[in-house]
């Protein structure tokens, strides 16, 4: 497997040859084959697809939250690692620092503040000085504009806000790639934008920003597109490396 | 300094289950206590129980010789492996109550009671100055005996009639039972005042200790036998040997087999309710499996999120122990202090040995933790995708299944007990665990009613098998015609079996007649009947061989105490007995049932005579007309007075009355323990209903809240879960029949082998039942109303947001 250098300009993700097979009631049944695919920093990626061709399945893959059935997957992060060679443990750190994720349905933890919500992953892998973990949440909520709803809990806020608060979330630990499956699915178009600004602003300051859509209208957003179909790259648009 | 949000979300968390978790933690106390409190009583009763007997110095053995001088005593304390020899006299005869009813009383006669180097007397009370010639009364016997220190007993000393005799004081004698119970007035008095009474001046017995391992049985049985061989070489005569059990105390072996029981019950019980914690734990990760895939996802590994809630779980452990840890060791306490006094010792020290405490800690913190551990590794080592794409909270058994189509077929297809059903069994393992809890409290309360029951129909068959209204002993036998000339002169007395009775024991191999008594003669002893005909034995139930059809000439009859007494010999089997030293050797021809009656045997007249030259009647059973104490009393005191016309004393009289009253005490506090456990355990049962109902709810919120949103009603959901709390304490009630029947068997057995050496008569309990059915639905109902409550509450809103 060749995989790039860890150079400034080379990409921050890499995936090789992915497959991913489900064991059915009716034998196994292959969600991917054959994906290969580079992100850099400064892309804000699109993958797009017919229900059920696969973009969740390769999300998950990409974030480590699902094992792949073949190929390889590198991260710049620590000089390099190869992460589908990692144990669930070191996976789980590695993901906590490197990659942000956001959920269609927000998964903000009901019984914690929004405040708490943000300072979770810093807890988990224990990312800044624990004196300073407060006020970098603050910023961080400042920023996406969420400030003065800290010590609220995630059920009294409206569906954008929430949002807000989960993209809050992920970009605690400063993590170098923002992964986000459908992360607009459950939001009128008004606020949709507002949401799509932020990413596109986070990519700007120089992170990977992937994400998973349906919606056609967003595409002045992406520098890149991949559209899969049945669990294959199909498509491409834009710099793909 | 904040607290970081993971322990916030922990503390969040448990905080949303705090009522469940009160009830957890209340129930777990609860077992935890129980077993606290009966290891820590175990612990004290065992550890003073033994202070206090061997503190008295106990003998090891006392030997009947008859007439026993200081030189005889000179000579044993000479002998090989002795440390040391005192003699005594232990006389059995009566009193009078101020009330002038009689009753049984010991006479301890020794050179100076208060003052003796074996079996040594703690004084309690006493007056300033004690005058001459008077007694000291066991302390347990002054009550009894209705009297107060400073006046007079009216005791009946042998060859004098009753004498009027001063009781000077109370002392402690930790190896005799409490005097109520026994209903004997124990009296302690000096060689010289019973003389000054009127008793006969010689001593009869020599209390011996062995030098070498006075606590190894073997070599104190082969010691005492080694003197009773020598003195017989010397031309004494040894009637009998007494070796209690080395060491023990007469009521240790007892004690420590009903605290055995119940430790078995209290660990039961909190074991059941560790398992609590697991179903709770379980429900509470079911609701968190999502939110622990979120945690992962943005970085928190599975051992991060584990040693979250173990710590949380062990905190919650910390808790309960800290709260079941005063109640428990004060509970053993008093339950120490109400044993010991049943038993009539001292608890001198009521400490916990500190081996004991550190196991209370250990296991406080173990269990409880140990079995959370499976559901919260079962919760955090959901994978990620796994967590986030199972839509319900948890799976439930669904509609298939034997179990839903057995009950289908049951109860057809619809209709809200097969809702409640369903309800009940979609957690099999939980419902089970609340099952066997409510099952086993639910056998435990049965027990308790049956072994109660059971004692009450052994007193019962006693009383009508008894066939006697009163039996005298006399202190000297007469002619057979003589005393059936009394009972026939008496009016009242409708019949009248005159029988000779006599003390036996077994007699070993090297002819020693040893028998594992106490100095009081209960525990082991043994007493023979030579009869004319097997008339007084054909009313009792046979429990080996074939009773003689009329005499029983050249056989032997035993109860099934002097069976176990003489090592269950086969039927055909030569026995030896050795009557006041002299043998007595017959083959045995059957085995009877006598409940509530101490090991006898019973024999020929005739074959009792031509081998040890005994004849004439010792005892005579009467029969009257009168039925009620009073009148009991009355014909006695006739019957009495005709006896000693005709030239014999009477040293007792035992009535039906008295016996019972006797037997009774040790049983009561048995069932009273059983009953407190069984409604310990209900309490943890009833406490689990509630939780895990709670537990449901919150699994089925969604479902619920889809209900509301599609019509349905509050009433119908609350009746819906009452309906499933209800079907579950039915099922659980069968269950408990089902356990009761061979618990309480087994506690038949035990305590019926402990007082008369067969099972109790197994007797169920209907009313015991019927009181649990009612108990357990109330139960039920009580239980299940909280969470339908609460589950009726829920806002469709509310249900329908929660992911
Ligand atoms: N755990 C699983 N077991 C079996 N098959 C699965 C599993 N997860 C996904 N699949 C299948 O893999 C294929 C890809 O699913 P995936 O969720 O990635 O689709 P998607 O492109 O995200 O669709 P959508 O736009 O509806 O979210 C689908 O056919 C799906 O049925
Ligand atoms: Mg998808």
């Amino acid at each position: 497997m060749q995989f790039p250098r860890n150079t400034p300009k080379g990409p921050r993700l890499s995936a090789r040859h992915l497959s991913k097979a489900f064991e059915t009631g009716s034998g196994q049944f292959l969600a991917l084959h054959d994906i290969s695919l580079d992100i850099h920093a400064g892309d804000f990626l699109a993958i797009v697809g017919k229900s059920g061709s696969g973009k969740s399945t390769l999300v998950n893959l990409l974030t480590g939250l699902d094992a792949v059935s073949g190929g390889d997957i590198w991260s710049s992060a620590n000089g390099g690692t190869v992460i589908t060679d990692l144990n669930q443990e070191s996976l789980a750190r590695w993901r906590g620092l490197e990659i942000g994720v956001v959920f269609q349905f927000f998964q903000l933890l009901p019984s914690l503040t929004v405040l708490e919500n943000t300072m979770l992953p810093m807890d988990y892998c224990n990312a800044f000085p624990r004196g300073e973990r407060r006020e970098r949440a603050m910023a961080i909520l400042e920023r996406l504009g969420i400030a003065e709803q800290a010590e609220k809990l995630p059920f009294d806020m409206s569906g954008g806000q929430q949002q807000r608060a989960a993209i809050a979330r992920a970009l605690a630990n400063e993590p170098g790639i923002i992964v986000a499956d459908e992360p607009t699915g459950n939001l009128d178009s008004s606020t949709t934008h507002e949401v799509m600004d932020l990413f596109a602003a986070q990519r700007e300051a120089g992170k990977a920003v992937v994400m998973v859509t349906h919606e056609r209208d967003l595409s002045s957003y992406f520098t890149r597109t991949i559209e899969l179909t049945d669990g294959a790259i199909t498509a491409e648009l834009g710099d793909v490396t | 300094m904040t607290i970081p949000p993971r322990w916030r979300k922990l503390i969040a968390d448990f905080g949303s289950i705090k009522g469940r978790l009160a009830l957890v933690i209340a129930a777990m106390a609860i077992g935890l206590l129980t077993t606290i409190a009966i290891t820590n009583a175990y612990a004290i009763l065992t550890r003073e129980i033994s202070a206090n007997y061997l503190g008295t110095n106990p003998a090891s053995g006392i030997l009947d010789i008859g007439e026993v001088d200081q030189t005889l005593v000179a000579q044993v304390r000479g002998m090989d492996n002795v440390a040391a020899a005192e003699p005594l006299s232990i006389v059995e005869t009566r009193v009078r109550y101020p009330d002038g009813r009689t009753g049984r009383a010991l006479l301890f006669v020794s050179p100076n009671p208060l003052d003796q180097s074996l079996n040594t007397l703690r004084i309690e009370e006493q007056m300033a100055s004690p005058p001459a010639n008077a007694v000291h009364l066991e302390r347990r016997a002054l009550d009894l005996a209705g009297i107060g220190l400073g006046e007079r007993l009216s005791i009946e000393i042998p060859g004098s009639g009753f004498v009027p005799v001063l009781v000077a004081g109370t002392v402690f004698d930790p190896s005799l039972a409490p005097a109520e119970q026994e209903q004997t007035i124990y009296a302690y008095l000096s060689q010289q005042t019973f003389v000054a009474l009127g008793g006969q001046s010689a001593l009869e017995w020599i209390k011996v200790l062995v030098a070498e391992d006075p606590f190894d049985q073997a070599l104190v049985d082969q010691t005492l036998a080694g003197i009773a061989i020598a003195l017989e070489a010397a031309g004494h005569n040894v009637h009998l040997v007494q070796a209690p059990n080395a060491g023990l105390h007469p009521h240790e072996g007892q004690m420590r087999g009903i605290l055995g029981l119940f430790l078995a019950f209290g660990v039961l019980a909190f074991l059941l309710s560790a398992v609590l914690v697991s179903i709770t734990v379980e429900g509470l990760m079911a609701q968190q499996i999502r939110q622990i895939a979120i945690m992962k996802t943005i970085g928190a590994r599975t051992a991060q999120i584990s040693t979250l809630y173990i710590t949380g779980i062990a905190i919650i452990a910390a808790t309960m122990l800290f709260v079941a840890l005063p109640i428990g060791i004060a509970l053993g306490r008093g339950l120490a202090g109400i044993i010991a006094d049943l038993l009539n010792f001292d608890i001198v020290d009521a400490s916990t040995p500190p081996a004991l405490f550190a196991a209370w800690l250990v296991t406080g913190l173990l269990i409880p933790v140990l079995f959370a551990l499976r559901p919260i590794f079962r919760a955090t080592g959901t994978t990620v995708v796994a967590a986030l794409s199972d839509l319900g909270i948890g799976r439930s058994s669904g509609a298939g299944g034997r179990l839903n189509r057995f009950v289908a077929r049951l109860f057809g297809t619809s209709g809200q007990t097969l809702l409640a059903l369903r309800g009940a069994f979609r957690r099999r393992r939980r419902t089970m665990m609340i099952l066997t809890l409510l099952g086993l409290a639910g056998a435990m309360y049965m027990t308790a009613g049956t072994v109660s029951v059971s004692y009450q129909a052994s007193v019962d068959i006693a009383a009508a098998e008894r066939g006697y209204d009163a039996e005298f002993r006399l202190t000297r036998p007469l002619d057979r015609n003589r005393v059936a000339a009394i009972a026939a002169a008496t009016p009242d007395v409708i019949f009248a079996a005159p029988m000779m009775r006599l003390e036996a024991a077994r007699m070993r191999g090297d002819g020693v007649a040893l028998v594992r008594t106490y100095p009081d003669g209960g525990h082991g002893s043994m007493t023979l009947y030579a009869l004319p005909g097997t008339q007084e034995l054909a009313r009792f139930q046979g429990l080996e061989g074939a009773l003689p059809v009329e005499r029983l000439d050249g056989q032997m009859v035993v109860n099934q105490g002097a069976w176990a007494l003489l090592g269950r010999p086969r039927i055909g089997e030569q026995v030896n007995l050795s009557l006041d030293g002299k043998r007595l050797e017959l083959p045995l021809a059957a085995v009877i049932r006598q409940y509530m009656t101490p090991a006898s045997v019973f024999a020929a007249d005739t074959d009792v005579a031509a081998m040890t030259g005994e004849s004439g009647i010792n005892a005579l059973r009467v029969v009257n007309a009168a039925r009620s104490p009073a009148e009991v009393e009355a014909v006695v005191d006739r019957v009495g007075q005709q006896i000693e016309a005709a030239g014999a004393g009477i040293s007792l009289v035992v009535t039906g009355n008295l016996m019972d009253a006797a037997v009774s005490g040790h049983v009561n506090i048995l069932i009273v323990l059983l009953l407190a456990l069984g409604v310990l355990m209900a309490a943890v049962g009833f406490l689990g209903l509630t939780a895990a109902q709670g537990i449901s709810v919150l699994e089925r919120t969604r479902e619920f809240g889809i209900i509301r949103a599609i019509g349905g009603q509050r009433r119908q959901i609350v009746t819906n879960l009452l309906t499933e709390s209800l079907v579950i304490a039915s099922i659980s009630l069968p269950a408990a029949i089902l356990v009761s029947i061979p618990l309480s068997t087994a506690i038949n057995i035990i305590v019926g082998r402990m007082t008369f050496g067969m099972a109790l008569p197994f007797t169920p309990d209907v009313c015991g039942m019927g009181e649990w059915a009612a108990v357990s639905l109330v139960g039920a109902l009580v239980a299940g109303l909280p969470p339908a409550f609460n589950a009726s509450r829920l806002s469709v809103r509310e249900t329908l947001v929660q992911q």
